[in-house]
C-alpha cells in the first residue's frame, strides 16, 4: 500500500523503504551469461521493472539485523558462510557496529550474509543486469559518468563516506559508483576472464575476455566484471557491500 | 689459421666429452632438493647469483599494492604494482626449479589482480590460477622447464590498464650451468604511461583510457618515472668494470630499441636467450612484453645515457637513463675533444672571412637584438632549452623564469662563449649534464642572450657586443 500511494506522488518512485522503482528496460550485457556460452556475443536482454534499494545497505541497518539474527553476529557467524573477515571494522568488545559508521555502508560481509539480509526483509540481491543497468543510468551523461566510476576504481581504498554523500543519478539511485563494490545475486556467472586475453576456449576460462564483451572500450565495465568474477561466496571486502532489490510485482 | 682452429676444436670435443662424463640430470626431470624463499629485489638492483648446482624448491611471496607515487617532477600517478615499485620485484631462479608462488593481494587495494609469468609453461602462464580478490592469496606452482629472461605481468581485464598502471617486471631463469661472474649486475625495465594531464602537467594525474586505447603515451619511461636512473639514482661503475644490463619492456604499447650511448654491447642476449649471445651490438629491439640482457666492459670514464633510441621518448618523455663510470681516463681508447677548429670548406674560404661579416646584421636597438637574437636562438639552443624556454626535467635546465639568469649576465655570457659542465642548480632542481661551448661572435651571444632575457619573464636587460667581449671565455678565431 505505502509502496502504491508513494508511486502516485513522486516522479522517481521512492518507498516509505526507501527504495526506487527502476522501469522495465532492455540492457546489453557487458558479457555474456555463462549459459549461453553457445551465442557469439551478448544481445540485449529484457529487465522487468524492479525495485532497488536507493543507498547500500549501512552498517546501523545491518546491525539491526544482526541483532534480530544472532547466527550473524561476527562471534557466531558459520564458518563456511565467510572468510575470516567478516564485519571486522566492527571493533568493540560487543562486536557490533560503531556509532560514528552507522551511517557508512556495511563492508566485510560475505554473499551469504548480504543474500541473508536480503531475505529476512523480504527481499533478494539484485541480479547483475539489474545493477549494471541501473548503473548505465539510461546512458545519461555516459561520459562523464565513465571517467568518474574510472577515477574512483583506480585508487586505493580510502575512508569510507555516508551513503548519499553524492548526488543520485537519474533513476534516483545513489552511490552506485565512489563509495563501494557490491555483491550482486549472482556475481560470478559471466563470461569475465581472470585472463582477458584468453580467447580460445570460453567454457575452460570463462572464455574470451575482449572478444565476447560487447564494449571494448568500457575498462570500468571490465573492471567491475573481473572483480566480481574473482569472488566467492564466502570473501568479504574491506569496500565491498551490498544493497537489496524486489521485483516489482 | 688452420692450427688454430683444430685446436679450438679440439678444446671444444675435450669439453663436450668432459660434459658427458659429468651425468648432469636433463631439466624437466632433475630432482628436487631443499627449499628456499626467493629473494626478490626492486630495481635496478638484482637478487644474487645463484651458486646451487641442482634444483631446489623456490618459495615466490609477491604482493600486489596500489600506491600513489612520483611519475615525473611534480606529477604523481596512482601505480599498481608488484611488491611496491614500477617494474615489480626481480625474481631469480635456476632451470629445473619448482616455484610455489604466493600472489598476495592487499586488503586496501580495489582491484583484483593476477600474475602472467612468461617463464611458466601452461595456460595462461598462471593468470587463471592466480587471479585474487583483495584481501586473498592465490598459491599456485610451476617448473621453470625453460632457461632466459622472462617478463611477467598482470593479466586481470581490462588487461592493458593493469599493464599501463606499471604490473609488470622481470624473472629470469638461469641456465643450469649458471651464469659468469660479472662486477654490476642492473634491472632496467621501460613502461609507457597515460595520463589525462599532458606531459609535464603537475598533479595527481589520472589514467586516460582514450590515450591507452589510441597509444599515445605522455610518458616513456625507464624504472617507473622521469629520471629512476638519472643524477644521483645514476647506475654506477668503475673503469674496467663489466656490467651485465636486464632490460625488460613492460608496454603495454611500445617496444624499445634500446640503446646506451657511447656504448657497445660487448654480448647480446637478445630476446633474453641465454645461450646464444650476439657479440658487438650498438641497439637492440626489445618487443612490449620481452627482455634481453647485455654485458660490456667499460673501459672509458663518463656518463653514458640509456635511452630507447626512438628518440622524442628518450628527449621528451622521460625514456632516458644515466650510467656512470668513474676512474681515470683513457686517451688511448678514446681523447675526448683534442681541438676545435673552424671548419673551411674548399674554395669557401674567401666566403667565410668576408662574406660572413657583411651578411650578418648588426642591431642597432634593442628591439632589434631580441628579433636576432629569437633565430640565433631557434637554431642553436631550442633543441634543448625548446622554444618555450623550459627545458627538459634532469635533462637540459628551464631558461624561462630561470634563477640562472637573475644576478649578473657574466655567467650567461661564460655559459654560452665557455661551455657548462657537471652539477648545475636551477631553480631548485640538480642537473648534471654537458652544455657545449658556441662558436658566436660578441654580436651574436648578445643578440641571443638579450632575446632570452627578454622572453619567459627573465627581467628584459641588454646585453651588449661589449658586454660579451668583456666576459667571454673562448675567443673566437676567425674573428681575430
Amino acid at each position: 500500500m505505502l509502496v502504491l500511494s508513494s508511486c502516485l506522488f513522486s516522479a522517481a518512485a521512492v518507498s516509505a523503504e526507501d527504495m526506487v522503482l527502476v522501469p522495465e528496460s532492455s540492457f546489453t550485457p557487458f558479457f555474456l551469461k555463462r549459459d549461453n556460452a553457445s551465442s557469439s556475443s551478448a544481445a540485449a536482454t529484457k529487465i522487468s521493472a524492479f525495485w532497488l534499494d536507493a543507498t547500500p545497505v549501512t552498517n546501523g541497518k545491518f546491525q539491526a539485523f544482526v541483532n534480530k539474527y544472532p547466527d550473524w553476529h561476527k562471534s557466531n557467524i558459520k564458518k563456511i558462510f565467510t572468510d575470516s573477515h567478516y564485519l571486522e571494522h566492527w571493533q568493540n568488545t560487543q562486536g557490533s557496529a560503531d556509532t560514528a559508521d552507522l551511517d557508512k555502508p556495511v563492508v566485510n560481509v560475505s554473499w551469504f550474509a548480504a543474500e541473508a539480509y536480503c531475505e529476512a526483509q523480504d527481499k533478494r540481491l539484485p541480479t547483475t543486469d539489474e545493477w549494471e543497468y541501473t548503473l548505465t543510468d539510461n546512458d545519461r551523461d555516459k561520459e562523464n559518468l565513465q571517467q568518474r566510476i574510472m577515477s574512483w576504481y583506480s585508487v586505493p581504498n580510502k575512508e569510507l563516506p555516508a551513503v548519499r554523500a553524492n548526488p543520485a543519478n537519474g533513476f534516483g539511485v545513489f552511490d552506485l559508483a565512489g563509495v563501494i563494490w557490491e555483491w550482486t545475486a549472482d556475481f560470478n556467472s559471466y563470461m569475465a576472464p581472470p585472463d582477458s586475453r584468453n580467447s580460445g576456449d570460453k567454457n575452460l576460462f570463462c572464455g574470451s575476455g575482449s572478444l565476447n564483451a560487447s564494449n571494448l572500450g568500457d575498462y570500468a565495465a571490465f573492471m567491475r566484471y573481473s572483480y566480481r568474477e574473482s569472488l566467492k561466496g564466502n570473501f568479504t571486502g574491506k569496500n565491498l557491500g551490498f544493497r537489496c532489490a524486489k521485483d516489482a510485482k | 689459421m688452420k692450427k688454430i682452429k683444430l685446436f679450438a676444436l679440439g678444446t671444444a670435443l675435450c669439453m663436450a666429452s668432459l660434459a658427458q662424463a659429468a651425468p648432469t640430470p636433463k631439466a624437466g626431470s632433475s630432482k628436487i632438493s631443499g627449499q628456499e624463499i626467493a629473494i626478490l629485489t626492486d630495481a635496478p638492483a638484482v637478487p644474487p647469483r645463484i651458486t646451487r648446482k641442482h634444483a631446489t624448491k623456490v618459495v615466490v611471496n609477491l604482493e600486489v599494492k596500489e600506491v600513489e607515487g612520483r611519475l615525473a617532477d611534480g606529477v604523481s600517478y596512482t601505480f599498481w604494482t608488484f611488491g611496491g615499485k614500477v617494474p615489480g620485484k626481480f625474481i631469480r631462479i635456476r632451470e629445473g626449479d619448482e616455484v610455489e608462488f604466493h600472489l598476495n593481494n592487499h586488503p586496501d587495494n580495489k582491484m583484483p589482480h593476477n600474475i602472467d609469468l612468461h617463464a611458466v609453461t601452461g595456460p595462461g602462464g598462471g593468470a587463471a590460477a592466480s587471479l585474487t580478490a583483495p584481501g586473498h592469496s592465490s598459491v599456485f606452482s610451476f617448473k621453470a622447464l625453460n632457461p632466459g629472461l622472462y617478463v611477467y605481468h598482470c593479466a586481470t581485464a581490462p588487461v592493458a590498464m593493469h599493464v599501463a598502471n606499471g604490473m609488470y617486471g622481470l624473472i629470469l631463469v638461469e641456465p643450469k650451468e649458471g651464469m659468469s661472474k660479472v662486477d654490476h649486475e642492473f634491472y632496467v625495465m621501460q613502461g609507457d604511461f597515460y595520463t589525462q594531464g599532458k606531459n609535464g602537467e603537475q598533479g595527481l594525474q589520472a589514467f586516460s583510457m582514450v590515450k591507452a586505447i589510441e597509444e599515445e603515451p605522455e610518458y616513456v619511461v625507464f624504472n617507473g618515472s622521469a629520471g629512476s636512473l638519472t643524477g644521483d639514482n645514476a647506475l654506477k661503475a668503475k673503469k674496467g668494470e663489466t656490467v651485465r644490463l636486464f632490460v625488460g619492456v613492460g608496454g603495454p604499447n611500445l617496444t624499445s630499441s634500446f640503446h646506451v650511448i657511447g656504448e657497445i654491447f660487448d654480448k647480446l642476449y637478445a630476446e633474453g636467450n641465454t645461450d646464444r649471445p650476439a657479440k658487438n651490438i650498438q641497439t637492440t629491439l626489445i618487443p612490449a612484453g620481452g627482455a634481453a640482457y647485455m654485458e660490456f666492459k667499460v673501459n672509458v670514464p663518463g656518463t653514458y645515457i640509456m635511452v630507447d633510441h626512438s628518440l622524442t621518448r628518450a628527449f621528451n618523455k622521460g625514456a632516458l637513463g644515466m650510467l656512470k663510470v668513474s676512474g681515470d681516463e683513457d686517451k688511448t681508447i678514446y681523447s675526448g675533444k683534442m681541438t676545435d677548429e673552424v671548419y673551411l670548406p674548399e674554395g669557401s674560404s674567401m666566403r667565410n672571412t668576408a662574406a660572413p661579416q657583411a651578411q650578418a646584421p648588426t642591431a642597432k636597438t634593442k628591439a632589434d637584438r631580441i628579433k636576432l637574437g629569437e633565430g640565433i636562438y631557434n637554431t642553436n639552443c631550442a633543441a634543448c632549452h625548446q622554444t618555450t624556454g623550459v627545458g627538459v626535467p634532469q635533462a637540459f635546465p628551464p631558461l624561462a623564469k630561470s634563477d640562472y639568469l637573475s644576478g649578473s649576465k657574466a655567467p650567461a655570457i661564460k655559459a654560452v662563449t665557455g661551455g657548462l659542465q657537471g652539477k648545475l642548480v636551477v631553480n631548485g632542481n640538480e642537473y648534471n649534464g654537458v652544455m657545449p661551448s658556441w662558436s658566436l661572435n660578441d654580436e651574436e651571444v648578445a643578440n641571443v642572450l638579450t632575446y632570452i632575457y627578454n622572453s619567459w619573464d627573465n627581467g628584459g636587460d641588454e646585453v651588449t657586443p661589449e658586454d660579451v667581449k668583456k666576459h667571454r671565455i673562448n675567443p673566437v678565431k676567425h674573428e681575430e
